[in-house]
């Protein structure tokens, strides 16, 4: 390393601490008084802080403070806005909670909230008013709040270990590490305990012994070099992040990757917060792995699960989750592919003979694993700790059924009469061999507990039935004995060794139905031919799977979120589930059902987060509200917004870009149409012009002859300018791509009949002949479209050949498709013009005759429209032949007349 | 000549009022000028033209709610005027009860023809038993249709096609409306059976050179019989 790189700031940290600040400047600054307990002034002295902006001239409003009646306090509050706060109806009661709305409505500079920490009453937008704080941060207010150490998520055990009192409301950690100040308000115990026998302190509705139990001068002690360390630890990681800044800051060397793994289990929620603790000491990354084995079970350890994750995630981790039977393999896969140096594990609590069993504890098998540092952590015993924890080793889906046990029962008893009837010619060892037959057959079909039933009925009947002496439990033979024995641990064995292959199978069959959902989804993405269709099958699907129903809310052109969903769904027309919606949308976070914001609506709603913002909500309504959200569905919704999300911005992409394709080719069209129209329509105009006036004069107006001629000369410039408009009108509507064609059945010899009609007059000077058989098929054509597709060959012939030329409309079919030819006899072009002919505005150079060179290239359009093509050729004979070549559909039953 | 008709000419462009006023009082017409919408219903209203003539994009009120209008109170025949209307937009307008459309720019050649044809259909020409005109006779009652006096003979489709043509003379018949009122309102998407029995009697009648032209494709919207 040269003296250059050593003055170098860690690019990781560098970019962690610019990433702080952009996050800072963009919300607003969270400023918390801490302190070790209740009573210590926090709320005193943010008030008083609050004061002194006040008088600086800063804009600051009360959101929620609770004075608890003190006077000295209430006195601060006096000169300071106090907001109104919001009542809200709970079982019967009107509780007051904080105005989130009208905080965010009167957007002061800095807004006071008080007790952090403090869980709100059901039915107000978020669980919890640590969540509010965030959404008014969000917002760009500063706010100014308390928080007492107990909780502080990470600490809650060792609060609970101090001071032997159950914390419930709890602050993820991450919170207080986004304020850019933590204002320790301290006190010495003594003085706090001063303070408690004046009356001083408010301790909660249910003050009493255990609130006075809590202040001993031990436990302040205590708690209060908690709050010390933890104020310490942050202010030494503000430290650290401001001389990441700077160039010339110590290297921290290789970072630390922390690797937690969570389970069902109750401890697991210890272990997660010890490895939070020790990743913020370490300044480390760090990761929490569930791995899914298969073998979960009921919905306490489910809903568990859940909690310990989502602790997980609140307090950092990032959470990630693997499928795998085997845990050990799966964690060691993990911290591989995640550069894990530290593992953090639980010390083993099973019991002797069942570790034993399992070839070893967890810890056994990762002290085999030498480039990892593992660190064991003692946890505490917790309320219903190892026997509340529901069989752990039952396979997912499969909960306890008595049908099984009663079908080993009967099978067993079927195979003992086997056993009885085959007994004379195989003799009684044998009959073993059926026995094991059967258990083995029970562990293919069913769970451990009929497999271990099996065994013991085998053992048993084997004995009783057929080892001598008969109809007793008792052997006489040793031999006997010993195999009935070898029989036993056999089976056994065997049967858990069928169960195991079968759970295995069974893992890899739900992970297949998994990746099938995936493909699924991903298909109709891929299949779909708009945004609407796309949205359509998604929820389609997904709502059957997650037995509810799914729908989208766009964004609309004006960016708000759209008021109807996508399918159309009825229960978006109550507007309270549509606010939730749109407050999703509006806060780029998941709300409704399920989470802890507005958890009181039916609906669960995701936002549709592309890389350039929400492109909507998806919004999922459970059939059933009172279940909870698995993993695996969580999971599943994710990812299905994550790819629609995706999706959704590729296809906006897409629209703007065919718009910008659609802006060029207009523009250039627009450009060529100008040119043209200078030459080519003013040429009939001038004409016009020309003949009029001619016609004003007195020596030609007074020759009836003449003037007659001129008169029919002026009708054809007439008509042959109306044309050029009409043709330039197609096209500008043929290149738009919004023509939509009114395509019916119609039979080719009409179209070219009217064509021939309405060209009389252009066709005089020469002769068409209209060759097209009686009885060809029928297509579906845009008649007018089509007519002038025809009518633009034929006045290109007209324009191209000498008069007298013979025109000729012909046509056949061959196979499945149906030929069209205009052919003439006159000159023909050069062969490598017979292509160009279909371009816009070409013209045959050195054609004598006007057209804006348009009428060759909207022949095409249209028949390209039709799904046909065009080409020209030169007839063997002399003379461009132009053939059209259209597909021919399954014809229309025909109503024939009797 | 065509003493006495009196005609309503709604157009808010004064080079358009001017010309049909010069070319239709030339023929004999009395002609009233409206040169928006308002105005036009309510000469309709005050005058009882025998024949209006409306333009469909007016200033004020659009033509179609004009035609509404005037349709509300009278059953006076009414040739829309448009410039680049789509085949939809001109069957929307017969539904609404006009009873022909001519597209900018026509000739006066074109217009006096239509004119003509609409006020002779407002005399009580639908129930005559006989339609007798140029070569062609059908004799409603009988099912019988000559040509210069020589029997044709049309299958019972073919003859309520014809008849169907010849109640509208001279105007136009939207594709829908034929397809109700011969097959029946479940078939007004089945084209295909307009296409081949107005192949048929093409065949049919206009072999006699005397009649061929006699059945007019309108494109995209419907047909019209032409008789000279």
């Amino acid at each position: 390393m040269s003296a250059q790189d050593e003055g170098r700031p860690d690019p990781d940290l560098l970019l962690k601490a610019v990433k702080q600040e952009s996050t800072l400047e963009r919300g607003g600054k969270l400023r918390v008084f801490f302190g070790m307990s209740a009573g210590v002034g926090k709320t005193y002295a943010m008030l008083e802080a609050a004061q002194a902006l006040r008088k600086d001239g800063v804009d600051v409003a009360v959101g929620l403070v609770e004075t608890h009646g003190r006077a000295e306090t209430q006195a601060l509050i006096s000169g300071l806005e106090v907001l109104p706060l919001k009542n809200i109806e709970y079982r019967d009661k009107t509780f007051e909670e904080l105005d989130l709305d009208a905080v965010l409505a009167r957007r002061p500079e800095v807004a006071l909230v008080d007790e952090l920490a403090h869980t709100n009453i059901p039915g107000s937008r978020h669980a919890k008013r640590w969540q509010d704080v965030l959404e008014i941060l969000d917002a760009g207010i500063d706010v100014y709040t308390s928080l007492n150490v107990q909780h502080l998520e990470s600490r809650k055990e060792d609060v609970e270990m101090i001071t032997g009192i159950t914390v419930h409301e709890t602050v993820p950690d991450s919170v207080l590490e986004r304020a850019s100040q933590i204002e320790l308000v301290d006190i010495t115990p003594g003085d706090l305990i001063e303070r408690l026998n004046e009356g001083r302190i408010y301790l909660g509705e249910q003050a009493g012994l255990a609130a006075q139990n809590f202040f001993k001068t031990d436990k302040l002690t205590a708690l209060r070099e908690l709050s010390l360390r933890v104020t310490g630890e942050m202010v030494s990681n503000e430290l650290k992040n401001l001389a990441a800044l700077r160039p010339g800051a110590d290297s921290l060397g290789t970072r630390e990757r922390l690797m937690v793994a969570v389970s069902a289990s109750p401890y697991s929620a210890q272990l997660i917060r010890a490895a939070r603790r020790a990743a913020f000491s370490k300044e480390a990354d760090w990761i929490a792995v569930n791995v899914d084995t298969g073998e979960t079970s009921g919905e306490t350890d489910k809903k568990r699960l859940a909690e310990n994750l989502e602790l997980a995630r609140k307090l950092g981790a990032e959470v990630l989750t693997t499928a795998d039977p085997d845990i050990v393999s799966a964690l060691k896969r993990m911290a591989r592919q995640h550069n894990i140096t530290q593992i953090i594990l639980g010390r083993p609590r099973g019991s002797w003979w069942k570790n034993t069993l399992q070839g070893g504890t967890l810890l056994d098998k990762f002290v085999a694993v030498s480039d990892i540092d593992i660190y064991v952590m003692r946890v505490h015993e917790v309320e219903g700790g190892r026997n509340n924890r529901q069989g752990p080793k039952r396979p997912a889906g499969d909960m306890f059924e008595p049908d099984e046990y009663l079908r080993t029962l009967a099978g067993m008893a079927g195979v003992t009469i086997l056993g009885a009837l085959l007994t004379g010619y195989i003799g009684y060892k044998s009959v073993g061999f059926v026995y094991l037959l059967a258990v083995m057959l029970t562990g293919l079909f069913y769970d451990l507990g009929p497999v271990l039933l099996a065994a013991l009925l085998g053992a048993v009947g084997w004995n009783y039935f057929f080892i001598p002496p008969l109809y007793t439990f008792h052997i006489n033979d040793t031999a006997d004995i010993i195999m009935c024995a070898v029989y036993f641990v056999t089976a056994l064995i065997m049967g858990s060794l069928t169960y195991r292959i079968r759970s295995r199978e069974r893992l890899l069959r739900q992970r297949e139905d998994r990746n099938e959902t995936m493909y699924d989804i991903v298909e109709a993405i891929a299949l779909s031919l708009s945004r609407e269709e796309c949205v359509m099958n998604l929820c389609g699907k997904l709502g059957a799977v997650l037995d509810g129903e799914c729908a989208v809310l766009f964004r609309d052109a004006r960016g708000d979120l759209a008021q109807m969903a996508t399918p159309f769904k009825f229960w978006f027309w109550d507007h309270k589930k549509w606010a939730v919606a749109k407050w999703t949308y509006e806060n780029d976070q998941p709300a409704g059902w399920s989470t802890e914001t507005l958890a009181m609506s039916g609906t669960l709603n995701l936002p549709l987060k592309g890389p350039s913002g929400v492109s909507g909500v998806l919004a999922f309504l459970p059939r059933d509200r009172g279940r909870t959200l698995s993993r695996d569905e969580s999971n599943l919704l994710n990812a299905v917004a994550a790819q629609m999300a995706v999706y959704l911005e590729r296809e906006s992409f897409r629209e703007s870009s065919i718009e910008t394709r659609k802006f060029k080719e207009s523009e250039r069209l627009h450009q060529t149409i100008l040119n043209s129209i200078s030459h080519e329509i003013k040429t009939p105009l001038t004409a016009i012009m020309g003949l009029s006036s001619a016609l004003e004069t007195e020596d030609i107006g007074g020759k009836p002859e003449l003037r007659t001629q001129l008169l029919s000369e002026l009708g054809v410039e007439v008509v042959r300018l109306n044309r050029e408009i009409n043709n330039i009108l197609d096209m500008s509507r043929l290149s738009s791509g919004v023509l939509t064609l009114k395509r019916e059945w119609n039979d080719m010899r009409e179209v070219a009949n009217a064509c021939a009609v309405k060209l009389k007059r252009e066709m005089s000077a020469h002769s068409l002949a209209i060759k097209i058989p009686e009885g060809l098929p029928f297509l579906k054509l845009d008649f007018s479209l089509f007519e002038s597709a025809l009518t633009n060959l034929l006045i290109n012939a007209v324009n191209y050949t000498p008069e007298k030329s013979e025109i000729e409309i012909s046509a056949e079919v061959a196979g499945d498709e149906f030929f069209l030819r205009v052919s003439d006899n006159g000159p023909g072009l050069p062969e490598e013009q017979l292509i160009s002919v279909f371009e816009k505005f070409y013209r045959a150079p050195g054609s004598r005759v006007g057209g804006t060179g348009l009428g060759l290239s909207i022949a095409k359009s249209v028949v390209e429209a039709h799904g046909g093509r065009i080409a020209a050729k030169n007839r063997a004979g002399g003379g461009l032949e132009i053939t059209v070549t259209l597909p021919v559909e399954k014809q229309p039953d025909i109503n024939e007349e009797k | 000549m065509n003493t006495g008709a009196k005609i309503l000419i709604v157009d808010d462009e004064k080079s358009i009022r001017r010309f049909l006023e010069v070319g239709l009082e030339g023929q004999g017409y009395k002609i009233f000028l409206a040169k928006n919408g308002k105005e036009g219903v309510k000469l309709a209203a005050d005058n009882h033209p025998d024949l209006i003539v409306l333009d469909l994009g007016l200033p004020d009120i659009s033509g179609l709610e004009v035609l509404t209008k005037i349709r509300e109170v009278s059953a006076t025949p009414v040739i829309v005027l448009t410039v680049q209307s789509s085949d939809k937009d001109k069957e929307t307008l017969l539904d609404a009860g006009a009873d022909d459309y001519m597209t900018k720019p026509f000739s006066m050649t074109e217009l006096s023809a239509r004119a003509r044809v609409c006020l002779r259909h407002s005399g009580n020409l639908k129930d005559a038993p006989v339609f007798e005109q140029g070569p062609l006779k059908i004799d409603f009652v009988h099912r019988t249709v000559t040509v210069n006096g020589t029997p044709v003979k049309l299958t019972p489709t073919e003859f309520d096609l014809l008849k169907a043509l010849a109640r509208h003379s001279g105007r136009i018949i939207t594709q829908q409306q034929l397809l109700k009122e011969i097959w029946g309102p479940a078939s007004v998407e089945q084209s295909h059976y307009l296409r081949i029995y107005i192949g048929q009697l093409r065949r049919k009648l206009e072999k006699d050179p005397s009649l061929s032209g006699l059945i007019l494709t309108e494109q995209g919207v419907g047909y019209r019989l032409n008789l000279p």
